[in-house]
């Protein structure tokens, strides 16, 4: 862990400061029933616990330490309870990793996306005084709840989570919602006609001539 | 094309408010040049990805490189003033060939004709700046009939007590197929008294030249047409335009400045195309950028003979800017509550639900009185799965993870579907919504931007929340659960027109009852920014209709001189 990282202020970027509204606009509101203790969901995530413990390594936008830390944690958001795909499923991890490669994204949305993984691992160092590296799955789960209720972490694990539901959701042209697995667990009514290569998001400002 | 020509008409925009113009100018033999700050999309490269469409600024441009400033007020009564950069909101609506008309979700309402004497009808309203339009109704109608033909409005008129006067019996092509929920709601209406009007669309349901019909792929409004069905102004006016050889499109064609000749008359438009700067000279200009870029370019455009900006002589320019008053309601239907017949039914894909109700736009009412109300227009939640997932994850303001999460996203997607109303009223004018420069923030080119004050008049609220009441009777009797509703002051972005509101008197207005520019003998503008007050409908189809006007003046104007050149 790169000590600068570590010592960072946990600022959350403006853009990011009210999650709801940046989910939810005007149009889109919602009248909410209750409120569901967030701790009421540890202990429901399954199966993972007896699998063998997997390689994590570094790729050109992580460390071997981030990338466990993002794969640990959407696991937890998003588990594989036996309801619905799972984030392997919908290739979760590659997808964020599509996202930090986002040139036009701003700097500063990126940079938060990766700070969010490094102040993970600080609140990991700080509660249980161990690398998140080491922590079991109990203490991830443990670790995610702690996180979510930090202003900074609400923040930061509701963006994790938008895009977890991307990857479910969005068409599987970008390498997600494997063999439409996400649209099928939703029920999703398929919209045509659907992208093709020229007109991803990867190409169609080059297509249209925009860049 | 010829950099170097000179056009009869250059024209900045190409969205609803310029599209009239470009047909009509091109079909009468004359020049046209449209110089469009976005790409030129075609029909081709529009498909149904929610990535592109919805999610990312593909459509828009790059908020890190265009933005606006947007000034709110706190609780305290303190405006703040925040860069669209640095926060979740984007008042940008459709960069490209045809604009935000691409985007559209064509709900199209005519204005009525009280709407065109809302201070002679109404009365003033402390702190808000109504007057009456210095035209009528009538004026309007023959083209709002036009666009009915021309850009092509689907429905079916039905008497009702608030429908407007017509010119035609129909409308030329024949309603939408609707989901079984608009019969429901049709029967929930007659059971409590209320009337449920059939509400019109600007989507083709029949062959038009090269357009083909509605094909029902239930992504429309925000999506592209994939079909040519939804009229855009690209699709349905400047291909045609394109087809007389008079029309030459310039995209990517960002407009800084015009430039006038001393005398107050515009010879050149100035604009960045691959980052250098160009100019494009005509005898008459047309600016129809949507409102807010609209102002923000007259404002910036100040000379030696306009020195606060074109037309600002007032200090009118981006004054009474408008948004749209209203909200939105929604409430569950859920399957296990229906009939397995009726749950089949609405579970269909097909999301065109069409019926509004508009009994209540002039409300009377024992403690609100006489005033004047507004429209409820009835809708399923959008097919597209993201916002439905996204409304999951936060729930009294707690963060919804894990298996929770996962259930809570299955029930809502295969155990209900989620019908909505949204209500449309007058954002009434006032001193606080307007659009200025911002004196420190630039674009990528180091032009100031607009900075936006976004203030509302309590009043809006209180039309809209009696609006709400009556949309919520109706979900009630559908048997939806969980109804809710929400107004606020916050404007719907996509919904904005005002800032040169047209007029008799120079003194109180920019734009004359031609919309031209009253000092400037040679500059229209034909986007929203000319209305004085919205109505109490979606503008689309008055923007349209007006555009259409104006161009009627222009041919009556220019048609009868000795040669097409102006």
């Amino acid at each position: 862990m790169d000590e600068k990282h570590i010592n960072k202020t946990k600022s959350i970027p403006t853009i990011f400061k009210n999650i709801e509204d940046w989910q939810i606009n005007r149009r889109k509101f919602v009248k909410t029933l209750g409120v569901t203790a967030i701790i009421s969901q540890i202990g429901v995530v399954a199966s993972c616990t007896s699998q063998p413990k997997e390689i994590y390594e570094a790729n050109e936008y992580l460390t071997a330490l981030q990338t466990e830390i993002v794969k640990r944690i959407q696991e937890v958001l998003f588990p594989n309870d036996g309801n619905g795909p799972s984030v392997n499923d919908i290739n979760a991890f590659q997808h964020f990793l599509w996202i930090l490669s986002d040139q036009r994204k701003p700097k500063s949305s990126i940079e938060y996306y990766i700070n969010g993984i490094d102040w993970s691992e600080e609140t990991a160092q700080e509660t249980y005084a161990k690398s998140f590296s080491e922590l079991n799955d109990k203490e991830v789960e443990e670790l995610v709840a702690i996180i979510a209720d930090e202003s900074w972490g609400k923040s930061w694990l509701s963006i994790m989570l938008t895009f977890i539901l991307e990857a479910l959701a969005l068409d599987p042209i970008y390498n997600i919602n494997t063999s439409k697995v996400g649209w099928q667990w939703l029920g999703q009514y398929e919209g045509t006609p659907r992208p093709n290569d020229n007109i991803t998001y990867n190409k169609i400002f080059k297509t249209i001539g925009a860049e | 094309m010829e950099q170097n020509k000179t056009y009869d008409f250059c024209i900045v925009g190409s969205g609803a408010g310029a599209g009239p113009i470009i047909y009509e100018m091109s079909k009468a033999g004359f020049k046209v040049l449209v110089l469009e700050k976005g790409p030129w999309m075609k029909t081709e490269h529009f498909a149904k990805d929610e990535l592109v469409s919805c999610r990312r600024s593909v459509y828009t441009p790059n908020k890190q490189d265009e933005f606006h400033v947007i000034e709110s007020q706190h609780k305290n009564g303190e405006w703040h003033a925040q860069a669209t950069r640095d926060s979740s909101k984007d008042y940008w609506n459709g960069s490209c060939v045809g604009g935000s008309s691409n985007f559209m979700s064509a709900y199209f309402h005519r204005m009525k004709p009280k709407d065109f004497r809302l201070l002679s009808e109404y009365g003033p309203i402390e702190g808000a700046n109504i007057v009456d339009w210095p035209v009528n109704y009538n004026d309007f109608e023959p083209f709002y009939t036009k666009v009915e033909s021309v850009v092509g409005v689907s429905g079916e008129v039905r008497q009702h007590s608030t429908l407007e006067p017509r010119s035609t019996p129909d409308y030329p092509y024949p309603p939408l197929k609707t989901n079984a929920i608009a019969n429901w709601i049709d029967k929930a209406g007659k059971d409590l008294g209320i009337e449920i009007v059939h509400g019109a669309r600007g989507i083709l349901t029949q062959q038009k030249n090269d357009r083909n019909p509605c094909y029902h792929s239930n992504y429309c409004g925000s999506y592209g047409c994939s079909s040519n069905a939804k009229g855009s102004s690209r699709v349905a006016l400047i291909n045609e335009a394109l087809k007389t050889g008079n029309c030459d499109i310039i995209p990517n064609a960002k407009v800084f400045h015009l430039e006038t000749d001393g005398n107050k008359k515009i010879v050149k438009a100035h604009y960045y195309l691959a980052n250098k700067k160009q100019t494009a000279t005509a005898n008459t200009f047309v600016v129809a950028c949507q409102a807010i870029e609209t102002s923000r370019l007259l404002l910036a455009s100040k000379n030696s003979d306009f020195p606060n900006g074109l037309g600002n002589e007032n200090g009118l320019v981006g004054k009474n800017l408008i948004f749209s008053g209203g909200g939105v309601g929604g409430g569950n239907l859920y399957f296990d509550e229906l009939s397995a017949e009726d749950a089949k039914s609405i579970k269909n894909p097909e999301s065109f639900v069409n019926r509004a109700i508009q009994q209540w736009y002039e409300i009377n009412d024992e403690e609100l009185g006489h005033l004047k109300g507004g429209t409820i227009d009835f809708l399923f939640e959008h097919t597209n799965p993201m916002p439905k997932l996204s409304r999951q994850k936060i729930k009294g303001g707690k963060l919804i993870y894990g298996s929770k999460l996962k259930s809570n996203i299955q029930k809502y997607f295969k155990e209900q579907r989620r019908i909505k109303f949204e209500i449309f009223n007058d954002w009434l004018p006032t001193d606080n919504c307007f659009v200025e420069l911002d004196k420190n923030e630039v674009d990528k080119w180091g032009d100031p931007v607009a900075k936006v004050r976004i203030g509302y008049h309590p009043h809006d609220l209180v039309v809209a929340k009696f609006l709400a009441k009556k949309g919520e009777l109706i979900l009630d009797k559908l048997g939806a659960k969980n109804i809710s509703t929400g107004v606020s002051g916050a404007p719907s972005p996509n919904l904005v027109v005002g800032g040169c509101r047209f007029g008799n008197d120079p003194k109180t207005s920019v734009l004359d009852v031609n919309c031209k520019i009253h000092s400037i003998p040679n500059l229209y503008i034909t986007d929203g920014s000319f209305m004085p007050s919205g109505g109490s409908v979606p503008y689309t189809w008055t923007i349209y209709a007006n555009s259409f006007r104006v161009a009627d003046h222009l041919l009556k104007r220019f048609v009868n001189q000795s040669s097409n050149t102006i």
